[in-house]
Order: structure tokens, then sequence, then C-alpha cells
């Protein structure tokens, strides 16, 4: 049996209309259960993830990641305007 | 064994600059879009061409659209693209990694693939490390010539340091599987 020593990971947030918001992803995401690390690069819309990939899976962390920008691109109407959250 | 880089926070120092004030005008007002400090944001941007930018610009790199990008591997011929890319795969990865690192190393080699993903936004990339060795996977919405190009860009790439990694691929993805590393 292999031991797991960790695992990292970058997603793209390039369909983020409002790069405000990055900051309550970066929040909910460390929330969860298996993230050890997050930093947001808001001059790339990138996010870096270190996590426990016994808790946690990449497909899972992207499933979360999208269902929280479809939320914020279904409260936002594509404008350029400051919002103070994703719902 | 390393385990994957971990993202934490780097030491901060202060420093001063004289800057442009029409540059100083617009990061405050993209800091306030943000809803970021203007010393976060300055701090990414630099950061950006300190890991990435100034190392792209000695291989003479360009900037288009992704759309551009999708349509042009859609509209290459499939063994030319290839070609391309076990020339690729042989030659920038080295340039890249000497100038940044000063040696062409496993390290270095997955440090260049995780940068194309941060600052280039080629594919998304993830990592993972046992005692087995790591499982790199890529993910992209740019069709399965990019998923043959990576393939063979990167068996080029690691053919570097004496390297054979189990390759597969999909439409959307490129898996590479280093075993003893």
């Amino acid at each position: 049996m292999s031991t797991i020593s960790g695992a990292s990971a970058i997603f793209s947030l390039t369909n983020v209309a409002h790069s405000s918001c990055l900051g309550t992803i970066e929040s909910r995401l460390k929330k969860l259960n298996g993230i050890r690390g997050v930093n947001i690069d808001f001059v790339t819309n990138a996010v870096e993830v270190n996590f426990d990939p016994e808790q946690l899976t990449v497909g899972e962390i992207r499933d979360f990641l999208r269902g929280l920008t479809t939320k914020q691109e279904a409260s936002n109407a594509g404008t350029r305007d400051k919002t103070d959250g994703l719902e | 064994m390393l385990p994957p880089r971990v993202t934490k926070a780097s030491r901060t120092v202060p420093k001063s600059f004289r800057i442009d004030e029409s540059a100083l005008r617009a990061l405050e007002a993209e800091a306030s879009f943000l809803n970021v400090s203007p010393n976060t944001l300055v701090n990414q941007i630099l950061k950006q061409y300190a890991e990435f930018d100034r190392f792209a610009r000695m291989i003479s790199t360009v900037k288009f659209s992704s759309a551009l990008f999708r349509g042009l591997l859609s509209a290459a011929d499939v063994n030319q693209l290839i070609e391309v890319a076990k020339a690729a795969g042989s030659s920038i990865p080295q340039a890249f990694v000497t100038a940044k690192r000063g040696k062409v190393d496993l390290d270095s080699l997955i440090d260049h693939v995780r940068s194309l993903a941060k600052y280039a936004q080629l594919f998304e990339f993830s990592d993972t490390v046992d005692s087995h060795g790591h499982v790199i996977t890529l993910i992209h919405d740019y069709g399965l010539n990019w998923s043959i190009f990576l393939v063979h860009y990167l068996t080029a790439m690691l053919a570097l340091i004496g390297m054979s990694p189990k390759l597969e691929m999909s439409d959307r993805s490129v898996i590479i599987t280093i075993s003893g590393a």
C-alpha cells in the first residue's frame, strides 16, 4: 500500500464575470474537508489548491468551483458592478 | 519523494518605487474592482513577471485569444503538429527551466508545466504524489489535437532527463504517470 504525500492543483476561473467574488470563493474552498491551502491569483484568475487526496479528489474540487461560479454568474448579469457575495 | 509544492504566502518586504501616475490610477481602480488591496495586486503582477513573463520573453512568446488558439489547433495537420510538439518539447522547457532554475531536473520540469497552467492558462493542472511517483493530470477544452500536442511535447520534455512516463489522453485530458521519481 502506498503512502500519499499530498496533492496540488491549479484551476482556471476565466469564466468568472465578477472577480470581486474570488475572495468569497477562496473562503468557501478553505472550508472543505481535506483542503490544506488555497491561493487565488487575481491577475491570472488561477486558483491554486493543496489538498489531501485521501479526503478529496480533483474532480470534487472542480465540481465545487464550477458550482460556485455558476451561482455567481446567475446572480450577476454580466456587469462590472461590485457584489457582496455569491448568493 | 517530495510532496507537491505547498501553496503558502512567502515573506514580504517593504520597498519603495516611483511609478507612472496613470499606471497607479489603473492599479487602484482594478484593485478596488477586485476587492483586494493595491499591495496584493501589485505583488501578484510582479510575481507573474518574476516567475513567468521574464522567461517567456526569452523564447519570444506571443499572446492571442483562446478562440484563435482553438481554431489554429483544429485546423492543424496532425503529423505536422506532432513534429512541432517534439521539437518544442525538446527545446523550450530546457531553455525555460535553465533560465529560471539553473538546472534541468524532474522538479524544475514539473514546475514548468505548472507555470504553463497558472500563467499561460493552457490547461488546468493537478499533481498527486505518493511513494510510487507523480500522477499529473492536465484538463483543457482545446480538443483532441491539443492533447496530441501535449503528449508529444511532454514525452520529449521528460526524455531530456531520461524518463519515459506512461501517458494517457482523451480529447479533454492528458494523464502522465511518472513512476519511481
